[in-house]
């Protein structure tokens, strides 16, 4: 503007002019022969142009020629300024560089001249900073539709009470609608949408609008049946605050949380009621550690070998052995050992671990857990102990027992219940039906009737029966038993044990038999008596006499008795009888001769022989040789006669000559001539010689006399 | 005794003690009766029968070989009365024959006597 003469004021606007901060210049047009404007001549450059944009010496250049190919560019924006009247602001990139300049274009009218001046300034940062805001514009959307949760913005409608009371959706994203349900929300209020929204809601974001302080929850909508992890955060710059929420419908996670808790609950709970011992245990099995349950070991941390510290010596061995082979073989070990607890007790350990394997397959650790086993243990000892003992007392005792289970018919026999019946242990399956079939014919009926009386009654089963073995071999039992019943009182099983009780009964029956023919001799006997008394009086007409003679023949029968019962077998040596009767007559050694080989007598003729060695005696000592210096012999033999053995038994005196004159026929003779020969079948001789007395007594030897002797 | 109840009557008895024997033998003709056989072992009937006939037995349940109640089953089929004298209990009578007349030793005279004529009188 230097070179303006028409300036008035040339200095202050000079200096204005060049004061300015954004680069200045005027154009004025330049007009063509038909008026047309063909080009714009440089009128004044401020300082900044110099600057700015490093131009010299534009003043009084042209476009066309300074600049030809940025010309038609500006030329038609210069021109609609200066017929528009209006100043236009245009941007566009350098031409020769990369910055982006704001040019402002204002028309100026000074006197009749028009021009216009154009400013420019460097817009390259605002442009940038512009450019960029666009872009993350862009990717912010972007985002907010892809991200999976819920995003939305809202504005908080506050109550009366200033509380949050509703709030209206101002802006959603995509995801919105998934997780919440909603449809349309954008301008619309929350309860308008669900009118059952909880109070908690609104209030929340109501307190975030007015604090303007992020909040982040979980929270529960039953209104929505949805659970929502949320985080709130106010967006503004003064309360209240209009307030994004990102969001996320947490139920499934929730559910899944909620079973997982509620397991794991159960899994803790479980391990600490647990009554057994839960542990780790080191690859080598050597280092335990208590993991939970009951403190079955006491209360224990140290570190240290558990075999050693814990298990019985006895029992260490076997403990490592079963250790070892479970490391080796990688597989569950299991075994039962009695340890000594840190209170000092004795206690029966059933323990279990799995190993833990590595990626490599190696064991990194054992996990496991042990029982207290101890009352098992006891339990099963004592059994084991009271079967061994019912077991050795049902063999010893001969007790033979029964299982028999009512519901299936399976019946258990001991072995001893086999051989009673007459079988090969195990020989046969038994069943009722068997046991039955043994039972003697005429007790089946009864043996029926007591087992089923026994199961209906609940009383035990008592019966006493023959049992027929397969040899035809009668045995008789002693059987008792009890049926255990159900809750309802159905029978169950029957227990029972059985004891032989033929030998009892065998014994009761020769008891029977011992008492009926001890009867019979003492009523036989004293008819005897009565019958030798009434025999001996008719020989005496001395009292006296009569009586020395019964009583001594009394005391012979006496002695017949008293013999019979000593020997035991009933039968009587011929010899002791008569050595026995002659002692009692004093008759002294050196005047008898006694022989005859071994024989044995029934009672019967014991009884006999007796009487009749008493009368000879007797008489011996009255009349014949034993009264004097005689002497006699009493000799027998015996000999096979009709396939019996007859006994022939001489008594023979010696006496001096015409001592014997005893010629009636007394107690004595008729004893041996009658009763001999009646009740023996035998024959009695009685001889009077002048020598004396000779006897013969011939009878045949029986074992009978005794209804005893019918027994088999 | 002034009655005589079982005069004439011929008795058997069977008996394995000779004193008793002897002595029922002595009561048995003391009251009349003829005793045609006095045995310690059972007798051949059909000879005694054939041979005058038989009006009642005595007969002891032992006779020391053996019992007697094949004998006295034999009597009863045959309707011969008999009476059983013995030491035993009336107990040791087998069923069949129980009921059957029964005197238990020691027997005085008068009942074997009684017993005897009872069995006769109830014959007839």
């Amino acid at each position: 503007m230097a070179d303006s003469p028409h300036l008035t004021d040339e200095t202050l606007f000079g200096a204005a002019f060049d004061a300015m901060p954004d680069a200045a210049c005027i154009l004025e047009p330049v007009f063509g022969g038909d008026g047309a404007i063909i080009d714009w001549r440089c009128l004044a450059a401020n300082r900044r142009i110099g600057e700015f944009l490093g131009l010299t010496n534009v003043v009084g250049q042209t476009l066309r020629t300074r600049w030809p190919e940025m010309a038609p560019l500006w030329m038609d924006e210069f021109a609609q300024v200066l017929a528009s009247g209006s100043p236009l602001t245009v941007i566009r990139k350098g031409s020769e560089d990369d910055n982006t300049y704001e040019t402002t274009l204002s028309p100026i009218t000074f006197g009749a001249r028009r021009a216009v001046m154009a400013t420019l300034r460097d817009a390259s940062a605002e442009h940038a900073a512009l450019a960029r805001k666009l872009e993350a514009d862009a990717r912010y959307k972007l985002l907010f539709d892809a991200i999976d949760e819920g995003f939305c913005i809202i504005e908080v409608i506050f109550g009366a009470d200033g509380k949050g009371h509703d709030y209206r959706f101002i802006e959603a994203n995509d995801a919105f609608l998934g997780q919440t349900g909603l449809r349309d929300a954008v301008g619309k209020t929350m309860r308008e949408l669900e009118p059952d929204i909880e109070d908690l809601w609104p209030q929340t974001y109501g307190r975030i609008a007015q604090t303007g302080i992020a909040e982040r929850f979980e929270s529960e909508s039953p209104a929505m049946n949805r659970w929502f992890d949320v985080f709130a955060f106010p967006i503004g710059k003064a309360p209240p605050y209009q307030i994004g929420v990102l969001f996320e419908d947490v139920g499934k996670r929730k559910l899944v949380e909620t079973a997982l808790r509620h397991s794991e609950n159960r899994l803790r709970t479980l391990i600490a009621a647990s009554s057994d011992l839960l542990f780790r245990m080191n690859p080598e099995g050597t280092l335990i550690e208590q993991v939970g349950g009951e403190q079955l070991l006491g209360d224990f941390c140290e570190e240290s070998d558990w075999i050693e510290r814990f298990v019985l010596e006895s029992d260490r061995a076997m403990v490592r052995a079963v250790i070892d082979d479970a490391i080796a073989r990688r597989s569950p070990l299991n075994v039962e050992t009695r340890v000594r607890t840190g209170d000092g007790v004795v206690r029966w350990l059933s323990s279990r671990a799995v190993p833990v394997l590595g990626e490599d397959g190696a064991i990194t650790e054992w996990f496991g857990m042990a029982t207290d086993i101890t009352a098992r243990r006891q339990t099963e000892q004592q059994l084991a102990h009271g079967a061994q003992m019912l077991l050795m007392a049902s063999e010893i005792g001969k007790v033979g027992m029964w299982d028999w289970n009512v519901e299936t018919g399976e019946l258990i026999w001991s072995d001893e219940h086999f051989r009673m019946e007459g079988y090969e242990v195990g020989e046969v399956i038994p069943t009722y039906a068997l046991w039955a079939k043994r039972v003697h014919p005429d007790d089946r009926e009864t043996c029926d009737r007591k087992v089923e009386l026994a199961m209906h009654s609940g009383e035990d089963y008592v019966n006493e029966y023959r049992i027929v073995q397969p040899t035809g071999e009668i045995r008789w039992v002693s059987a008792r038993g009890r049926f255990l019943y159900d809750e309802k009182g159905q029978p169950l099983r029957m227990l029972g044990a059985m004891i032989d009780i033929t030998q009892r009964r065998r014994e009761e029956e020769w008891q029977r038999l011992l008492v009926a023919e001890l009867q019979h001799r003492v009523r036989n006997l004293i008819g005897m008596v009565r019958s030798v008394a009434r025999l001996s009086a008719s020989s005496h007409r001395n009292v006296d006499d009569y009586v020395d003679h019964l009583i001594g023949r009394l005391q012979a029968m006496g002695r017949t008795q008293s013999t019979l019962t000593r020997s035991p077998g009933r039968s009587v040596d011929l010899s002791e009888l008569v050595r026995e009767e002659l002692v009692v007559h004093a008759v002294q050694p050196d005047m008898c001769h006694v022989e005859g080989p071994e024989v044995a007598l029934s009672s019967q003729a014991a009884e006999i022989v007796t009487l009749a060695i008493h009368e000879l005696a007797t008489n011996s000592v009255k009349y014949g040789a034993l009264g004097d210096t005689g002497y006699i012999r009493i000799v027998w033999s015996t000999s096979e006669k009709q396939e019996k053995t007859w006994v022939s038994l001489r008594w023979q005196e010696t006496a001096p000559r015409g001592k014997t004159r005893n010629k009636r026929k007394g107690f004595g003779r008729r004893l041996i001539e009658e009763r001999v020969p009646y009740e023996l079948e035998g024959q009695g001789s009685f001889a009077v010689h002048d020598t004396g007395v000779l006897v013969q007594l011939d009878f045949p030897l029986t074992d009978a006399g005794s209804i005893l002797d019918t027994r088999t | 005794m002034t009655e005589r109840p079982l005069s004439g009557c011929r008795i058997v008895i069977l008996e394995d003690d000779y004193y008793q024997a002897h002595d029922s033998k002595n009561t048995l003709e003391d009251a009349d009766a003829t005793v045609i056989k006095v045995t310690a072992s059972v007798p051949d009937l059909e000879a005694l029968v054939a041979d005058g006939g038989i009006d009642a037995v005595l007969i002891d349940i032992n006779l020391g070989r053996g019992l007697s109640f094949d004998f006295a089953r034999e009597l009863k089929r045959s309707r011969i009365p008999f009476l059983f004298l013995t030491g035993y209990d009336a107990g040791m009578l087998p069923e069949d024959l129980a009921g059957s007349a029964y005197i238990s030793k020691p027997a005085d005279r008068a009942r074997i006597v009684a017993g005897l004529a009872n069995l006769l009188a109830r014959q007839t």
